[in-house]
């Protein structure tokens, strides 16, 4: 009886020290910035979300990523309209998703930028495809800074652009991230 | 000669028109919060209860949509990017996030934790809290006590 009362009790420490180990292990910001730049010959378009979901398991490396498309804002109405009702139908698909894991093996103790290649699936207008991208990470004290550039080519993830305004839109968007992201517990 | 002369006036006055109107289209501004009339009044705990129980739905009845919301302010957090107002939703789970427009910084100083508020703002969806941008303070309430 004894036996099993200290065994327990040793189980229950061990299982609060790994959940504690765990909740330590992950780092996450809800006000994340991604912003995409449109180069085309007639027109550059410029958009920012600023309330970006990123969640990092220092832990397991996995990252994710979840952003809403009509929480995109553009100088132009006009063009944020179009954005929304014609090109990605941010009714239909409201959030663009990445799911994935940091490749390259990252020191977590260390305050010094490191470059990490980062891999998953990247998810826009219902379209799932697997990206490679390389991101800056930043550990501090209490916070993680990831950032990075990477470019989106719009027929991947079949967001089409009437010929009419194709000389106002690029085909390929450079899209660049900036997230700031603090200890979290879920 | 002056008929061609008419119809000369007649269409190059067409055409202005035409660019006037797409030039003022093109550029026109976003919607004015200040000025536009809510298209639905809700409470904050009403709102987040609409996203955790149905998500689909909540987003058919709300996304885009200008909200007023009323609830009591949990958190007030200020960042490089912006201000944002946590509003309470029925559980310490949930929560509406208001981003306050920048000329709102006035307004927001004198926030206190705990107090009622009314935001207005556009619902752009769901996260791990019901995000309401570009938003607006509409009203403070001085006192916690709705007896009188």
């Amino acid at each position: 009886m004894k036996a099993l009362t200290i065994k327990a009790l040793y189980t229950i420490l061990f299982l609060i020290l790994v959940s504690s180990l765990y909740g330590q292990g992950l780092y996450a910001t809800k006000v994340g910035v991604i912003s995409f730049y449109s180069d085309a010959p007639l027109e550059k378009i410029e958009a920012k979300n600023r309330q970006v979901l990123s969640i990092i398991n220092t832990q397991s490396n996995e990252v994710a990523i979840t952003l809403l498309m009509k929480s995109f804002d553009f100088e132009k109405a006009l063009m944020q309209e179009h954005f929304n009702e014609n090109y990605v139908e941010s009714d239909k698909y409201p959030k663009a998703q990445f799911r994935g894991r940091i490749l390259s093996p990252i020191d977590w103790t260390i305050e010094k930028e490191q470059l990490a290649e980062v891999e998953g699936k990247l998810s826009i207008y219902g379209k799932v495809n697997d990206v490679r991208i390389f991101v800056t990470v930043l550990k501090k004290a209490n916070s993680i800074k990831t950032t990075g550039k990477f470019t989106v080519a719009l027929k991947d993830y079949n967001i089409t652009i009437p010929s009419t305004v194709l000389r106002n839109i690029a085909e390929i968007i450079d899209v660049s991230f900036e997230l700031i992201h603090n200890p979290y517990k879920p | 000669m002056k008929r061609v002369e008419k119809t000369l006036v007649v269409i190059l006055a067409v055409i202005s028109i035409a660019l006037l109107f797409i030039f003022f289209l093109y550029n026109k501004p976003h919607e004015s919060i200040t000025n536009a009339t809510p298209d639905i009044y809700i409470n904050a705990t009403a709102l987040a209860d609409a996203f955790s129980s149905d998500e689909a739905t909540a987003n058919h009845k709300y996304l885009g949509k200008v909200l007023e919301v009323t609830g009591t302010i949990r958190e007030v957090t200020h960042n490089n990017e912006a201000i944002v107002i946590l509003l309470e939703g029925n559980r310490s789970s949930e929560s509406i996030s208001c981003t306050i427009q920048p000329d709102q910084v006035i307004q927001t100083t004198s926030l206190t934790l705990g107090k009622s508020i009314t935001i207005r703002g556009i619902c752009t969806g769901f996260l791990l809290e019901v995000v309401l941008v570009r938003c607006i303070i509409i009203k403070q309430k001085q006192h916690e006590s709705s007896n009188y």
